[in-house]
């Protein structure tokens, strides 16, 4: 086809021109077909073209829709990032594009970012990701996660980065903040004066300490028990009460049950229950408080509110029977008769009026509206008033007042001390039935009076001593027959020589009598 | 001279006859080749009033034509008569060259 003769050099110079201007309009990308001997080559180059604009189109739309932002890094500059990432970090996209996420790390994560890009020179030793504070342009800070990935780009393996950063800062603060509810929950669950307990299944899954220290268990002894097994004829009931609350019945929170402790004392709870989910499963959670002494205390009650009507209905028998009989069958009675049952009448007066003022003393008290009418008095003309008072009424007894000669006034309320030292000869007389000798004493010391009353009675013993002053307190065992008393007169003395800023005390043997020992200031109160 | 050169003088004796012909080459219906196609029907329209005659040889179905006419690529125009010839490849977008290859003076 090119023929055997030589081309002339004008139809070379033609050839050469068609040559570049073929060359320019390549360039331009005008060309669509190629011509060679054998066939026409299609060169799709616009077609080409536009399948890589539209896969980047593609990508571009992908990269500034996703939620995470996106930055390109290209040996240590940014070379690409999306909307989202400027959103994230709080830049224009000019501006971002001058910075990289180290950049804007917040001062405090610097130090931690540095040693990590130190390691990351090391080739393959990039972190995959990485979360921290950064501060954003307008000073606000926020928590981000960075996912990093290399992008291979022939033999510069680590010339690009893909930092894909997600912005966790209301995560972290949900975090911290349930980390601080469980902190504060569990803070006061194990600082509750109450147990509490979580039973799935009907096994035990939580004790707080007070549970063990209501029961006597250690907390990893509690867990795994059963919720039936605790040792009483309460198990069935709250047994039943778990399946009624588990299968969604409406039941009242609050029962009481007995548990038995691990030394063996049975213990009086007050239990309520609620259901809750415990590691995503229904459970029941059980406040359990400890009312055996509240209980004890009930009881103690009840007996004291027995013993006093007992108390002032006796009396009160007698004073009506005397006088009664006075008015009826006065006429009939000598005058001695008559004198001996008014005496009697007296007497039971006497008694009751006591009887009453210990009441209104300890009902002041429990209603912390005890006010001492303080005065200086001699205290030698007390002590012998209120001897002669209780001598009259025992004829076995000896008294014997032992007070030294000089004796400074003392600042009381007369009326109380009064009271103390009645209160305790009462005692002294009552619990030495055959009689003997009772003594007050004197003593002066440095800084206030110590005032004794001594008996030779039965005695108290040392466990029973250390209950005599506690509230509704009375020693069944030890009081011999036929002695009356409310078992106020202790709790009484104690809590007017407390008022008086004095303490009391015994000092007793079984069998060899009672010592009662009270001081008083010397100061002024 | 080869066989293909003798057809164009073949061709170009028609020129002879004052008729101004043109050849365009073309592949189907590419993108340069349509818009080759046309700007020269824009160009006929507004520049070339007098009476001419117009081919279009559409490579992918005679290429033999093509190699005849030493065309390597589409889309090329030839200006076949009055000689001398001319041609212009690429789209004919630019319009002052190709009317100045055409020896078109853009008034006419």
């Amino acid at each position: 086809m090119m023929g055997s003769k030589k081309p002339t050099y004008e139809e070379l110079e033609r050839q050469l021109a068609d040559a570049e201007a073929i060359i320019a309009t390549l360039r331009r990308g005008e060309v669509d077909a190629i011509i060679s001997k054998r066939n026409v080559a299609l060169l799709r180059v616009a077609e080409l073209e536009k399948a890589l604009v539209e896969s980047e189109a593609h990508y571009r739309v992908i990269a500034e829709n996703i939620q995470d932002g996106l930055t390109v890094i290209e040996g240590g500059k940014t070379v690409y990032v999306n909307d989202r990432a400027c959103q994230i970090f709080g830049y224009a996209r000019n501006e971002f594009m001058k910075l990289t996420g180290f950049d804007v790390a917040a001062l405090e994560e610097k130090e931690r970012l540095r040693l990590v890009r130190e390691e990351a020179i090391k080739p393959g030793v990039y972190p995959e990701e990485l979360q921290y504070w950064i501060v954003r342009r307008d000073g606000t800070k926020r928590y981000i996660h960075n996912r990093y990935s290399i992008i291979e780009k022939g033999d510069k393996p680590f010339s690009s980065r893909l930092v894909v950063t997600t912005d966790i800062t209301e995560r972290k603060q949900a975090e911290k903040a349930l980390r601080e509810s469980e902190a504060k929950y569990s803070t006061l669950v194990e600082h509750a004066k109450d147990g509490v307990v979580i039973v799935q299944d009907g096994i035990c899954k939580f004790a707080n300490k007070a549970m063990a220290e209501i029961s006597g268990y250690t907390v990893e002894e509690i867990l795994g028990r059963h919720l039936m097994d605790v040792g009483t004829e309460s198990a069935d009931a709250i047994a039943q009460r778990y399946r009624s609350r588990m299968a969604g019945k409406e039941i009242s929170p609050l029962y009481e049950a007995k548990i038995q402790c691990k030394d063996g004392t049975i213990k009086e709870v007050e239990v309520s229950a609620a259901s809750i989910q415990y590691q995503e499963r229904p459970a029941l959670i059980g406040f359990v408080r400890d009312i055996t002494e509240r209980k004890k205390l009930d009881q103690l009650k009840d007996d004291f509110i027995g013993l006093v009507s007992h108390e002032l209905r006796s009396p009160l028998t007698v004073i009506t029977g005397a006088v009664n009989t006075v008015l009826t069958e006065g006429a009939r009675l000598s005058s001695q008769e008559t004198r001996q049952l008014l005496q009697d009448a007296a007497w039971e007066t006497e008694s009751l009026s006591h009887l009453v003022g210990n009441l209104m003393e300890l009902s002041r008290v429990q209603a912390d509206r005890l006010f001492l009418h303080a005065q200086p008095i001699t205290l030698k003309n007390v002590v012998q008033n209120t001897v002669e008072r209780v001598r009259c009424q025992s004829s076995i007894h000896q008294f014997v007042v032992d007070l030294p000669n000089e004796l400074p006034l003392v600042y009381v309320d007369q009326l109380r001390l009064e009271r103390i030292l009645y209160n305790l000869l009462e005692n002294a007389v009552k619990y030495s039935p055959r009689g003997g000798e009772i003594r007050v004493s004197v003593k002066l010391e440095e800084e206030h009076l110590v005032i004794g009353i001594s008996d030779q009675g039965i005695g108290i013993s040392p466990p029973d001593q250390a209950k005599l002053f506690g509230p509704f307190q009375r020693l069944e065992d030890r009081r011999p027959e036929g002695v009356k008393g409310a078992g106020l007169g202790l709790l009484v003395c104690r809590r007017l020589v407390e008022a008086h800023g004095g303490k009391i005390w015994v000092e007793s043997e079984p069998g060899r009598g009672s010592s009662f020992l009270f001081t008083l200031p010397l100061s002024t109160p | 001279m080869n066989r293909s050169d003798r057809k164009a003088k073949t061709k170009g004796r028609e020129a002879l006859d004052e008729t101004y012909i043109l050849r365009l080459f073309m592949a189907d219906n590419e993108p340069n080749s349509k818009q080759a196609r046309e700007n020269l029907e824009r160009l006929q329209e507004t520049y070339l009033k007098r009476p001419h005659k117009k081919e279009i040889v559409d490579v992918l179905e005679d290429f033999q034509t093509a190699l005849e006419n030493n065309v390597l690529v589409t889309p090329c125009l030839i200006l076949v008569s009055p000689l001398p010839k001319a041609t212009v490849f690429g789209n004919l977008s630019d319009t002052e060259r190709v009317l100045a290859a055409l020896r078109l003076t853009g008034v006419e």
